[in-house]
């Protein structure tokens, strides 16, 4: 009975790709196009809110800065509650409906309003571990670049946001996995993604059971596929393992570097040498 | 020679304004007319991958619409001279989407309630709809002669109709499970039996009993117990913005001479292209 069943759904599974390849597939890539372009902008709303929020500013600033940077805080953190706290599928409908309905803005384009939405929710996100990465920097980072007379933007460009992106990889790699599934809220504003495509082919041929396990296995491969690229691309961010930071000689002011730990935390992670069975 | 040309041709242009003043109904101004409607509702309205059988191209997409629906606004955009544009929406959307803006008009199977009449103006009908129930050949209901046979039952139906809003609390004693967002989703209820039966309506109805073919319809017409539903449940309409008398107008002067047999007609030619095997 029970390999009748199975037998059943892939007659229908395979029946439904037959017909309906061309759809579930420009499913798939309008899907990838939105996630890999909304990590992107919300990658960089990120950093920008984590360059904002840790301007140096102490008792001593004129007050015209102090009360600035106070009010560009505010607003960062009532950004950052906002869209975290409220689901994305009601702000995309807020967005969509809302803004023509209470601003008079029209948007014209399904895929600008799509980008915006998924770019903002994600910047929200990103924000927060931006700053996590951030703090994580040691302050000797920040010291040595006020010393050679660096100002707090290129303190931040070219000193603490590249250590703090190969910190935060890891949670880029997590956020855009998450964009992936979660772009799938996008067809109540009518973005055709993924998901809505087994919308409309459960409509047209009432096989939802057999379109939704077509697309559960669709959506797996699709972040197996973008997990292991992410591992490779930490990986290649570590570098060669063959390179050491030198830290014997006190002449060399490397105090405060931090040398990625490619050898890992304990000896039972899976990049470890010791797990490896390599020689230390 | 000269004065009469240009005479002529101011002439041309007087009448050309004119007869583009007729079509400045808001919304059309123009000449396109923007229908919403959810294409996951077959066989009112469904998604394909290519263009047969008439299907139009869905706005922002790579796939076409067909279905009752379309078929009904291609019928109108052509009595009126106007382009039809067809976008896909959510159920819960398509009014928000209507009062925003973002569509001129929603062609979805939507009945003309009197709650959506507080948001929307109505054209129609276009259809007359029949309320029937599904059950499985084998179920303890599928002898029901009445709504009254059905009392105790586990049901469900489609979230923000009529059939879950005002059919199924008729049933005496029904457990009545939270609604399903898309009618697919609905009849998955049933097929996995998480209920005994669904309510929903002929056209649906008709079309499920081709994907299975081991359930049954039970139409309560004229048996004297069937659900009681007012004249504004049953009739299907067009949904546009409040206030838009003249698009109102516009649609209605083609719907005004079709009859309860036309719509039938033409809603058996959309279930016979309705692409199920």
């Amino acid at each position: 009975m029970e390999n009748h069943m199975f037998a059943q759904l892939f007659t229908d599974i395979a029946s439904l790709w037959a017909k309906y390849h061309t759809m579930y597939l420009t499913g798939i890539l309008n899907t990838l196009i939105l996630a890999v372009v909304a990590t992107l902008i919300g990658c960089v709303i990120g950093f920008i809110c984590g360059i904002l929020q840790t301007i140096p500013c102490g008792p001593k600033d004129n007050i015209v800065k102090r009360v600035l940077l106070k009010i560009i805080r505010i607003i960062i953190r009532i950004y950052v509650e906002v869209f975290r706290g409220t689901p994305m599928i009601l702000q995309a409908v807020f967005i969509y409906y809302g803004m023509p309905y209470f601003f008079g803005v029209s948007f014209k384009d399904i895929w600008t309003v799509s980008i915006i939405v998924v770019s903002v929710n994600t910047g929200a996100y990103m924000a927060e571990s931006v700053r996590g990465g951030i703090m994580s920097i040691d302050p000797g980072q920040f010291e040595g670049a006020r010393a050679i007379g660096m100002n707090h933007l290129q303190t931040m460009l070219y000193i603490v946001l590249p250590q703090t992106l190969r910190n935060i990889m890891p949670q880029i790699g997590n956020n855009y996995i998450i964009n992936v599934k979660d772009t799938s809220v996008m067809f109540i504003i009518g973005f055709n993604d993924f998901f809505a495509v087994h919308k409309m082919v459960s409509g047209a041929v009432f096989k939802y059971f057999p379109s939704a396990f077509l697309e559960m296995g669709g959506y797996l491969i699709l972040t197996l596929v973008a997990s292991f690229l992410l591992r490779k691309m930490e990986k290649r961010l570590a570098g060669k393992s063959n390179y050491e930071l030198v830290n014997t000689d006190t002449l060399t002011m490397s105090a405060g570097t931090y040398s990625y730990p490619r050898d890992a935390a304990s000896p039972f992670d899976e990049t470890s040498k010791d797990y490896k069975g390599e020689k230390a | 020679m000269k004065k009469i040309l240009s005479a002529v041709l101011v002439l041309m242009m007087l009448l050309a304004s004119a007869a583009c003043a007729e079509s400045a109904i808001p919304g059309v101004e123009d000449g396109v007319l923007t229908v919403a409607m959810e294409c996951a509702y077959a066989p009112y309205n469904w998604a394909q991958p290519d263009d047969s059988n008439g299907a139009v191209p869905i706005k922002d997409s790579a796939f076409y619409a067909n279905g009752y629906d379309v078929m009904t606004a291609k019928a109108i955009c052509e009595a009126n001279g106007w382009q039809l544009e067809v976008m896909q929406l959510e159920w819960d959307s398509l009014i928000p989407a209507v009062i925003s803006g973002q569509c001129d008009a929603v062609i979805a199977g939507q009945s003309m309630t009197s709650e959506r009449m507080e948001t929307v103006d109505f054209a129609g009908p276009y259809l007359y709809a029949t309320i029937v129930c599904l059950v499985k050949q084998d179920s303890k209901f599928a002898d029901a002669k009445g709504k009254s046979d059905l009392a105790g039952g586990r049901c469900t139906s489609q979230s923000g109709t009529i059939w879950y809003d005002s059919c199924l609390p008729q049933i005496k004693d029904a457990e009545i499970l939270t609604p399903q967002e898309s009618a697919p989703a609905m009849l998955m209820a049933l097929e996995s039996d998480t209920v005994d039966f669904v309510c929903t309506d002929m056209p649906t109805a008709q079309g499920a009993l081709i994907v299975h073919p081991d359930w049954k319809i039970l139409d309560f017409a004229g048996s004297g117990d069937d659900f009681e539903v007012s004249e504004e449940e049953v009739n299907i309409g067009i949904s546009v913005n409040k206030g838009n008398t003249a698009l109102v107008d516009a649609i209605n002067s083609y719907l005004k001479d079709k009859t309860a047999d036309d719509f039938n007609a033409l809603m058996a030619e959309a279930i016979k292209i309705q692409p199920i095997e």
